[in-house]
């Protein structure tokens, strides 16, 4: 049974509700939306989030339609590459219910400011992530990532609905 | 009386292709018996509440359908089971011919009353917030459970003549099931 999350971007945090499954959903639903939010499933194996203060990242990676096994695929690089980069990285989804899908999530932590900043420029160097990309991008004649927003806030919330 | 679950579906079609859409929509809504496939009654996909041809807004062309649910685990059983169907895929496949006619969507889910009866004519908007003069709510007010609005959603029928409209506002017509022109 797959876990389902919701997540969601306030003004001073991240917070993820979590329940074990849509009946769980069902029998504890959340309240109406009051910022952003996406309902998704866990991309990657995921045991456990944990709330934290620091900076934390949320991106919103948009997908071209039919493409979401390709971006699947390459999200395992470029998760690795974040973490690479400096990133703890805590989570990466795919977006079931929200606006403007197929999308993917990915939470990260960084220690800074400073960090992000040297780490995007890391992420971007890297030389098999940027690989994978085109390998994908020259066989199917289009690249699978429309475009990715990141979203930075101070704090993680967490909260089990089940 | 407790709320109605929505799921509202908000296709934003490529250029060009919106009767493809209309079609394929239909194609899967229909039973056989009525010139669709009964794709959705194979999966207890319901017929949908509306479905509107989007008029005016930012990211045309574009087409709404808002379903209603009687559980969103049941929601995902439904489709879920339907993206694997063999004939689904295969008729995805022959009337993307080679490129998808869908670029991107929204998919929300929203709570609140039961719809009151859609007119088959008339001028629709989809509106956030509160309803504006000279139209009467349909649907909602729907108060969402994700997406990046969080104001109440509410489907309006203008009842008199629309003076002006800005640019943002999603004014539709209503496609009537079986008739996608």
């Amino acid at each position: 049974m797959k876990r389902i999350y919701r997540i969601s971007v306030a003004t001073e945090a991240i917070a993820v509700e979590h329940w074990p499954g849509w009946s769980a959903f069902d029998a504890a639903p959340p309240p109406r939306s009051t910022a952003r939010a996406d309902i998704a499933y866990a991309a990657t194996a995921l045991d456990s989030i944990a709330a934290a203060t620091g900076l934390h990242e949320l991106q919103h990676i948009r997908v071209v339609n039919g493409r979401m096994a390709d971006v699947s695929a390459l999200l395992a690089d470029d998760l690795r590459a974040w973490s690479g980069a400096g990133a703890d990285v805590i989570a990466a989804f795919t977006v079931v219910h929200g606006d403007n899908i197929p999308a993917c999530l990915v939470l990260l932590r960084w220690p800074s400011w400073q960090a992000a900043l040297a780490g995007q420029a890391t992420f971007e160097a890297d030389a098999s992530r940027s690989a994978a990309r085109r390998v994908n991008r020259l066989a199917r004649g289009q690249a699978a990532i429309r475009g990715t927003e990141r979203l930075f806030r101070p704090q993680l919330t967490v909260t089990s609905m089940a | 009386m407790s709320a109605a679950l929505y799921e509202m579906r908000f296709y934003r079609v490529a250029d060009g292709r919106m009767e493809d859409e209309l079609a394929r929509g239909l194609a899967c809504i229909l039973a056989p018996a009525e010139g669709g496939t009964g794709l959705f009654d194979r999966y207890g996909i319901p017929r949908p509440v509306g479905l509107w041809r989007v008029l005016s807004g930012p990211t045309l062309p574009a087409v709404i359908f808002l379903y209603r649910w009687n559980s969103v685990a049941e929601r995902a059983q439904a489709f879920e089971t339907f993206y694997d169907d063999r004939e689904w895929n295969a008729l995805r496949a022959s009337t993307n011919e080679g490129s998808e006619i869908v670029n991107n969507m929204d998919d929300i889910l929203l709570r609140g009353p039961p719809p009151d009866t859609l007119p088959a004519d008339g001028i629709y908007e989809f509106v956030r917030g509160a309803a504006p003069a000279g139209t009467r709510t349909v649907i909602g007010p729907l108060a969402p459970l994700c997406g990046d609005d969080p104001s109440d959603l509410r489907v309006v029928v203008h009842e008199d003549a629309l003076a002006q409209a800005d640019d943002a506002r999603i004014l539709c017509r209503r496609v009537a099931l079986g008739a996608a022109r």
